[in-house]
């Protein structure tokens, strides 16, 4: 929840600022828009799990974007404790297409809406009843799954110096084809980037 | 007011979509048997008797179940209460001062905690305890639960279970 809160006391600064500073570029074509390609790191991912976050970005038109993102890897000492803790399952990929349409007009802060497919794979695990030949009993293993999520997201984007982005992702996919995965994968972010 | 609805478009959201993460996906590792007259309480005199043996391999109506290989928990507990009849009969929790412990553990305080342990040639896992109460009218309430202790790293194993001889597992008594 603390991280939660963090996440959104940074989405309504970075609103704030850019509300107080946007209109008088607004009207001016940007040179952004010449600028057709974006690289961006997911901090939240790597900060909160310990996971490598990266996206690419393409830019098809003024409204339209489409891109991919993969997140890799979790904290050694989640992978270690997974058969010990509390949480069913653990997702060690997630590969997301996605396309993004702008909400907004202004080319160097906007909201937008995207739409994303999230090929997603890790471990679960369940109690399992074994016999040894003499009497039952119970231990708890570990499976992989591999799953596909559909979702939604919003976000929002800031542009400084034309070229660095700062761009926040909240969303969330269900996953339709494993019952043993997770039944929703969040698709959340910070991500900080290049555009070229 | 835009720059507030900007805002809204935000706050909902963030709330809404970040209720249901991945971290929601609980997993308890527990598991649930029943087996019952596993406990019992016994009156002599001035002197209350609670003791409890569980064996290890525990009867079912299929197989029987290993709860040691299960949970890896040398320490079984359940949970009990005395209470005593004031002088303006109501019923008021006390904490016993003379217990003798035979078998296992106590942790004694407004309930008393018997645990049982797993006996060196582990088959059994066993506790007793005897306690003595000064006159006046009494109830003992058990928790008809006797559960695994500290299965940190493996199944924990919750036996279901009633008290040999007495109806809803409290026994009223009177020491004269």
């Amino acid at each position: 929840m603390k991280k939660i809160s963090y996440l959104l006391v940074i989405f309504l600064s970075i609103n704030a600022f850019s509300q107080s500073n946007s209109t008088a570029y607004d009207s001016l074509p940007s040179p952004i828009l010449s600028k057709k390609s974006e690289l961006k790191i997911d901090v939240f991912h790597f900060v909160t799990y310990g996971r490598l976050g990266i996206s690419y970005e393409r830019f098809l038109n003024k409204d339209f974007s489409g891109g991919i993102t993969g997140i890799f890897l979790n904290k050694k000492s989640t992978r270690d404790n997974f058969l010990t803790d509390d949480t069913r399952t653990l997702i060690d990929y997630q590969i997301i297409p996605y396309v993004r349409y702008a909400l907004s007009k202004s080319a160097t802060n906007l909201y937008y809406l995207e739409g994303f497919v999230n090929v997603n794979g890790g471990n679960y695990k369940e109690l399992t009843h074994l016999n040894n030949g003499s009497a039952d009993y119970v231990v708890i293993t570990k499976h992989r799954y591999t799953d596909l999520a559909l979702g939604g997201s919003i976000g929002y984007k800031l542009y400084l110096k034309e070229c660095f982005v700062i761009d926040l992702t909240v969303g969330i996919g269900k996953n339709i084809l494993q019952e043993n995965s997770p039944s929703t994968v969040a698709r959340m972010g910070i991500n900080l980037g290049y555009r070229f | 007011m835009k720059k507030y609805i900007f805002i809204l478009t935000f706050i909902i959201p963030v709330f809404v979509f970040t209720s249901c993460t991945e971290s929601d996906d609980e997993f308890f590792a527990s598991t649930t048997l029943t087996a019952n007259d596993l406990i019992e309480v016994s009156l002599t005199g001035d002197e209350v008797t609670v003791s409890s043996n569980i064996p290890r391999i525990l009867p079912q109506t299929t197989n029987p179940f290993d709860i040691f290989l299960t949970s890896t928990s040398r320490k079984m507990f359940f949970n009990y209460t005395i209470q005593k009849r004031n002088s303006n009969n109501v019923w008021e929790y006390i904490t016993p001062s003379n217990i003798v412990l035979l078998n296992g553990e106590n942790q004694t305080g407004s309930y008393i905690s018997g645990i049982a342990v797993l006996d060196a040639i582990d088959t059994t896992y066993e506790y007793e305890s005897k306690i003595t109460l000064t006159t006046g009218q009494y109830r003992i309430s058990f928790d008809p639960e006797i559960v695994t202790l500290n299965a940190q790293n493996a199944v924990m194993v919750t036996v279901k279970t009633s008290v040999t001889g007495i109806s809803n597992n409290m026994l009223e008594f009177t020491i004269n």
